[in-house]
């Protein structure tokens, strides 16, 4: 590992800890509070949520281990949240184990990711999830 | 220095530069092969490598029925070096596309050529390799280990999917799709190509994020303070 990869990590641990904090200690849906958190620019201007509208206060739910309020919030993000563990550790194994990478980077596996979120997104905004 | 793979007289062999194969006395019945390339070509149809055919050996074309002769060439070939031939039957033959792939459903025909012969015995875990991905074209899985896959960057696009950027990770997870299909097909610039694109959408759309959110939680707090002294 060199030394810019070494910071860069720490960097990121930081920056994901703070956020992690902040998302626990503060609910983005307290009425109060949510003037300090920043707005979709999609929904703002469109008035259409985004596949990742709610997710803020998803992931203060996640944090609080309140799934099914996550789920109420943005369910896409609920579900990816294992999915991208799921890929990190297979990225990490790769070396050893690159079968489960190779299934996950499928052409496949992708075009089916893509379809989640685009249906996800025209889902929602028919049925207002 | 590009790196090539040689199929010639049933010894597979590789990887090798221009330099190494023009010491092996070719011929034009030789096939050659390097990461790019979709399959084995003829070497004939390799303009730079034209250089370096033996042109005593095209007799041989003449006589395509006759390969077990012994030809000169592969005495010494094989006498100068044993060991090198040995190498490649057990570790980079799996890394090379087989010959016999031209038909995409060759894995298993029964019908080896009798020039390549040795390429018999890896029919079975070509076939394992082969099953998962009969939509795609082909070799790509067999590249050698010295060209693996630009990263797709999917995760990032997930993540930036999930949390604000949508427009961004859609993108991303576009691109991290047409990284993984030019792979596949064996054309590593543009999957190189496309890896890059992906990573350029999600960087842009952090920049952007780092932008837009303190612009909006201003914003959200002017409009609270109007609300308040309206």
């Amino acid at each position: 590992m060199s030394t810019k990869r070494i910071i860069l990590t720490v960097l990121a641990v930081i920056i994901v800890l703070l956020g992690v904090a902040v998302y626990f200690n503060f609910d983005p849906a307290n009425p109060t509070l949510s003037k300090f958190f920043p707005k979709c620019p999609v929904y703002s201007f469109t008035g259409l949520k985004c596949p990742g509208c709610g997710s803020q206060r998803a992931i203060h739910a996640i944090l609080n281990f309140n799934f099914a309020r996550a789920a109420h919030y943005n369910a896409l993000l609920l579900i990816a949240t294992p999915l991208i563990a799921l890929y990190w550790i297979a990225e990490l194994i790769k070396k050893r184990h690159p079968a489960l990478d190779n299934a996950l980077n499928h052409p496949a596996t992708i075009i089916a990711l893509l379809v989640v979120v685009l249906a996800w997104t025209i889902l929602r905004n028919i049925f207002n999830w | 220095m590009r790196q090539y793979w040689i199929n010639f007289k049933g010894n597979q062999q590789g990887p090798m530069s221009m330099e190494e194969m023009a010491q092996l006395g070719l011929d034009s019945t030789a096939y050659v092969w390097y990461s790019g390339l979709p399959d084995w070509v003829k070497i004939t149809n390799v303009p730079e490598l034209e250089g370096i055919l033996n042109n005593a050996g095209s007799f041989q074309q003449v006589v395509p029925e006759l390969p077990q002769e012994p030809i000169t060439n592969e005495v010494t070939l094989q006498d100068q070096q044993p060991t090198t031939v040995e190498d490649n039957d057990q570790q980079g033959l799996e890394d090379v596309p087989p010959l016999d792939v031209i038909d995409y459903s060759g894995y298993n025909s029964g019908e080896p050529s009798s020039n390549f012969q040795p390429q018999q015995q890896y029919t079975t875990p070509q076939q394992q390799y082969a099953t998962p991905q009969q939509n795609y074209p082909m070799p790509a899985q067999n590249m050698p280990e010295q060209e693996p896959c630009p990263p797709t960057n999917l995760v990032w696009a997930i993540i930036a999917t999930v949390l604000c950027c949508t427009v961004a990770g859609i993108v991303g997870i576009v691109f991290a799709f047409l990284t993984k299909k030019h792979y596949r097909e064996g054309n590593i610039e543009k999957a190189k190509r496309m890896s890059d694109y992906g990573a350029w959408a999600i960087i842009a759309s952090i920049i952007l994020g780092l932008i837009s959110m303190p612009l909006s939680c201003t914003m959200n707090m002017v409009k609270m303070g109007m609300g308040i002294g309206g």
